[in-house]
C-alpha cells in the first residue's frame, strides 16, 4: 500500500513523550467529520483501527433516497456536509426532464459515500460515468435505460460486493455487459432483458450464482455453476451448457430457444447433467418431433409449441404436474404414479368436427392415475365447427369426471356456442365451467346443462 | 494608500507660529495633522484656500490620492476609512488569562462569539475558558486572514470539499496547518467550540489526509491508537468491510 505523508510533522518533544491517543478522544461528530473528507474505502477501513472507530462508523446516519422524475438536488444537500451510509439510492426518470449533467452531479455526491443499492431507471441513454465502477460497496445494482462503456472498466477493478445485478434496456459500447459480468465474483442473482445487440453472453467463474434470467440474447454459454438454482433463458440462436458438467444444484430450468438443439443435446442427458431438476419448462418448441423425457426427480413439466404436434413419452416417476400448450391434441404418454395436476391449453384455428372431440376425449382418458385432476383451456378460433350430436352420443359412453375446470377462453363468435359446449359435455363433466359469453346468457342453456350433469 | 474621498478642514494657525508658518490639516474623521505651510502648499487646492484667506473653518471635500510628499517632510494624510464606522473591537480572553483585542468583524467569524455579541452579553471581554492563548492567537490569525480575503459582508465561506477550487488561500492554509499533532487537535477542538466552519473543515481535512493511503497499523502508529481488538475480532471486522480492503 502506498504511504502518503502529506505534511511533514514538526517533531516536538510533546509528540514523543506524550503518546496520547488524542484522535480517538475527539467528540464523535468531529470524528465523523474527519470521515467526511475520506473516500468510502478509506473511511470504512477505519473500523479496524479500534472499537471506538468502529463505533464512529456505525453511528453514521443511514439514509435512503428515492426520487421519481424530480430534481433531487435538494434532498441530496445533506451529502454536501455529512458522511452517511446510503442504504439505497433510487432514481426513476420517466421523462427526459433532468439533464445528464444533473444526474452526474447526484452520482458524484452519492458515490462519495458507502452505498449499498443503486437503482437508475432512466428513459434515455445516460452514459454511466467511470466513477461508478469504483463503487466497491455496491451490493445491489439495477440499471434501466443506461449506457455502459467498455473502456471505463479497469483491468483490476471488481465489484467485490455485488450480489444482485439487473440490466434492462441497457445499451452497451463494445462488450461492456460481458466486461461487467466478468467483474462480479460474488454475484448471486443476474437478470438481463431487452438489451440490444447482446450477441453472446457467457456465464463463467460465478461460483455463487444462484439465479439467472437471461432474455433476448443471441447465444448464451454457461460453464460451471455449482450453485445455480434457477435458470430462465430465451436465446434467439442457442444455449450452450458445458456437456460434461453436472449442474448439481439446478432445480428449475426454463428455456425458450429459436433454433435450438436442446432436444438433441441435452434432453437425452437430463438425468446426468441436471440430477436435482424439479421443474422443466420447454417453451416454443419448434423442432421437437418425438419427445423422450426421462428424469428421476422431475416434479413439474411444461411443454409448449406453436407449430408442431408433440408426440412422445414422459418417464418421470415423480412428476406431479404437467402442462401442455399447443394447437393440436398431443400424443404424450405420461408415466408417473404421482401425477395429480394436468393442464392442457389448446388453441384451435382449424376446422373442428365430431371426431376431434372424440379424439380429445380419448386422449384425456389416458390419464388414469388415481386422484389426477384435469384442467382444460380451449381457445376456439376455428371458423368451421361441425358437430353431429347423434354420433357423439353414440360414441361417447361415459363422460370423464376427474375434471376440475373447463374453461373456454374464447369461442369464435360465428360459431354456435351451445353446440360446442354441448359437445364438450358429452365428453367430460367438469366441476366448473367458465365461458366468456359475448351475448346474454341463455337461461335455457343453463337449465339444460344442469340436467345433464345431475343425470350421471 | 488609496481612498475615495476625504474631507479636509484647513485651519489657519498662522498666528501661533512665527518662524515656520504651520497649518493644521484635519481629516474627516477628526484626526489633525500639523504641517509646515510650505509643505501644505504643495497642494494647489490648499494653496488657494490659504491665499484666499477664507479658511478659518472651511471644510472642503477633496479627492486625495496617495501620499503628499515633499523634499524633506512627507505628509501623510492617512486614509482612515477602514477605521471609520466599524472599528469596533472586542477583547477575547484565553483560558490562561491573556487578552486579545480584535476587530469585531474578525471575531464574528466564530459563530459562538457572534451569538454572544448579538445577545448583548459581551461587556468588556469575552472569556474563552476552553482555549489557551497559544491556540487562540492562531485562531485569530486564521480568522483575520480569511476575513480579509472574503471582504466586508459575510463570514468567510471557504470550501474544503475535494473538488472545490474556490479557496484562494490554499497555500496559506497549507502552511497554517503545518503544526504538530497536539496543536492540530487543539485547533480542531477550538474550531468546534468557537464554531468556525472553515477552520474546522481545514483541520479535519488535514487529519483525513494524514490517514489516507496508510495501512491500519500505520495509522495506529501515527496517532498512537491502541488496538483493542482480539485477532479474531479484528478479522471479523475486516471481513464485514472486506470490499474496502481489496
Amino acid at each position: 500500500m502506498k504511504k502518503m505523508m502529506v505534511f511533514p510533522r514538526e517533531s516536538s518533544k510533546s509528540d514523543k513523550i506524550d503518546a496520547e491517543d488524542r484522535i480517538s478522544e475527539l467528540p464523535e461528530p468531529i470524528k465523523q467529520h474527519i470521515l467526511f473528507f475520506m473516500c468510502p474505502e478509506d473511511a470504512a477501513r477505519t473500523t479496524v483501527l479500534s472499537k471506538t472507530w468502529q463505533q464512529t462508523w456505525n453511528s453514521l446516519r443511514r439514509l435512503s433516497f428515492f426520487s421519481v422524475g424530480l430534481d433531487c438536488t435538494k434532498t441530496l444537500e445533506i451529502l454536501h456536509t455529512e458522511k452517511v451510509i446510503i442504504q439505497s439510492f433510487k432514481v426513476i426518470l420517466i421523462r427526459a426532464d433532468a439533464s445528464p449533467s444533473c444526474i452526474g452531479k447526484w452520482l458524484e455526491l452519492v458515490l462519495g459515500n458507502y452505498i449499498n443499492q443503486l437503482l437508475l431507471d432512466i428513459i434515455f441513454e445516460y452514459t454511466l460515468p467511470k466513477q461508478m465502477f469504483a463503487a466497491k460497496s455496491l451490493a445491489i445494482l439495477y440499471l434501466r435505460g443506461c449506457r455502459l462503456v467498455e473502456s471505463f472498466f479497469d483491468e483490476n477493478a471488481k465489484f467485490t460486493r455485488l450480489k444482485e445485478l439487473t440490466l434492462d434496456k441497457v445499451v452497451q459500447d463494445g462488450n461492456a455487459i460481458q466486461e461487467l459480468l466478468n467483474r462480479c465474483p460474488v454475484l448471486e442473482a443476474f437478470s438481463i432483458d431487452n438489451c440490444l445487440n447482446v450477441y453472446c453472453l457467457e456465464l463463467y467463474n460465478l461460483p455463487n450464482l444462484k439465479m439467472a434470467k437471461i432474455n433476448r440474447v443471441r447465444m448464451f454459454y454457461i460453464n460451471e455453476a455449482p450453485n445455480l438454482h434457477t435458470l430462465c433463458c430465451t436465446a434467439k440462436i442457442s444455449i450452450i451448457f458445458l456437456l460434461c458438467t453436472t449442474y448439481t444444484n439446478l432445480r428449475k430450468l426454463s428455456i425458450r430457444i429459436g433454433y435450438n438443439s436442446f432436444d438433441v443435446m441435452y434432453v437425452p442427458r437430463l438425468n446426468s447433467m441436471f440430477p436435482l431438476l424439479e421443474t422443466l419448462d420447454l417453451n416454443d418448441i419448434r423442432r421437437l418431433d418425438e419427445v423422450k423425457i426421462s428424469h428421476d426427480r422431475l416434479e413439474s413439466l411444461s411443454l409448449s409449441t406453436k407449430f408442431n404436434t408433440i408426440t412422445g413419452q414422459i418417464d418421470c416417476k415423480n412428476l406431479v404436474s404437467c402442462k401442455y400448450e399447443g394447437k393440436t391434441i398431443p400424443s404424450l404418454l405420461i408415466n408417473s404414479s404421482r401425477l395429480q395436476d394436468v393442464q392442457l391449453k389448446l388453441l384451435t384455428d382449424y376446422p373442428l368436427d365430431t371426431w376431434w372431440f372424440l379424439r380429445l376425449k380419448q386422449y384425456l382418458e389416458t390419464f388414469k392415475q388415481p386422484g389426477v385432476l384435469l384442467n382444460l383451456q380451449l381457445q376456439i378460433e376455428s371458423s368451421m365447427v361441425e358437430i353431429n350430436p347423434e354420433l357423439l352420443s353414440e360414441q361417447s359412453v361415459c363422460p370423464l369426471t376427474n375434471f376440475k375446470h373447463l374453461r373456454f377462453l374464447h369461442i369464435e363468435s360465428s360459431q354456435n356456442h351451445r353446440d360446442i359446449i354441448d359437445a364438450m359435455l358429452w365428453t367430460i363433466h367438469p366441476e366448473m365451467i367458465s365461458v366468456k359469453l359475448l351475448s346474454q346468457p341463455d337461461s335455457a342453456l343453463i337449465k339444460v346443462k344442469y340436467f345433464v350433469m345431475s343425470d350421471c | 494608500m488609496a481612498s475615495s474621498s476625504t474631507s479636509v478642514v484647513v485651519s489657519n494657525k498662522e498666528k501661533e507660529n512665527k518662524n515656520t508658518k504651520k497649518v493644521t490639516l484635519k481629516s474627516s474623521d477628526g484626526e489633525s495633522f500639523e504641517v509646515d505651510e510650505s509643505v501644505a502648499m504643495e497642494s494647489q487646492t490648499i494653496k488657494h484656500i490659504i491665499e484666499d484667506g477664507h479658511y478659518s473653518s472651511l471644510a472642503l471635500s477633496l479627492s486625495v490620492k496617495t501620499t503628499m510628499a515633499s523634499s524633506s517632510t512627507s505628509v501623510v494624510v492617512s486614509n482612515k476609512e477602514k477605521e471609520n464606522k466599524n472599528t469596533k473591537k472586542v477583547t477575547l480572553k484565553s483560558s490562561d488569562g491573556e487578552s486579545f483585542e480584535v476587530d469585531e468583524s474578525v471575531a464574528m467569524e466564530s459563530q459562538t462569539i457572534k451569538h454572544i455579541i448579538e445577545d448583548g452579553c459581551a461587556n468588556n471581554e469575552i472569556p474563552l475558558p476552553n482555549v489557551t492563548s497559544g491556540i487562540l492567537s492562531r485562531v485569530i490569525e486564521y480568522c483575520k486572514k480569511h476575513k480579509e480575503a472574503a471582504g466586508e459582508s459575510e463570514p468567510s465561506v471557504t470550501s474544503y470539499t475535494s473538488n472545490s477550487t474556490t479557496n484562494p488561500l490554499t497555500e496559506w492554509d497549507t502552511e497554517f496547518v503545518k503544526v504538530d499533532q497536539n496543536t492540530l487537535f487543539d485547533l480542531i477542538l477550538a474550531a468546534n467550540y468557537l464554531d468556525i466552519k472553515g477552520l474546522l473543515d481545514l483541520t479535519c481535512k488535514t487529519v483525513a489526509d494524514m490517514m489516507k493511503g496508510k495501512t491500519p497499523q500505520e495509522i495506529r502508529e501515527t496517532f498512537h491508537i491502541k488496538n483493542d481488538y482480539t485477532p479474531e475480532e479484528e478479522a471479523e471486522v475486516r471481513k464485514e468491510n472486506q470490499w474496502a480492503f481489496e
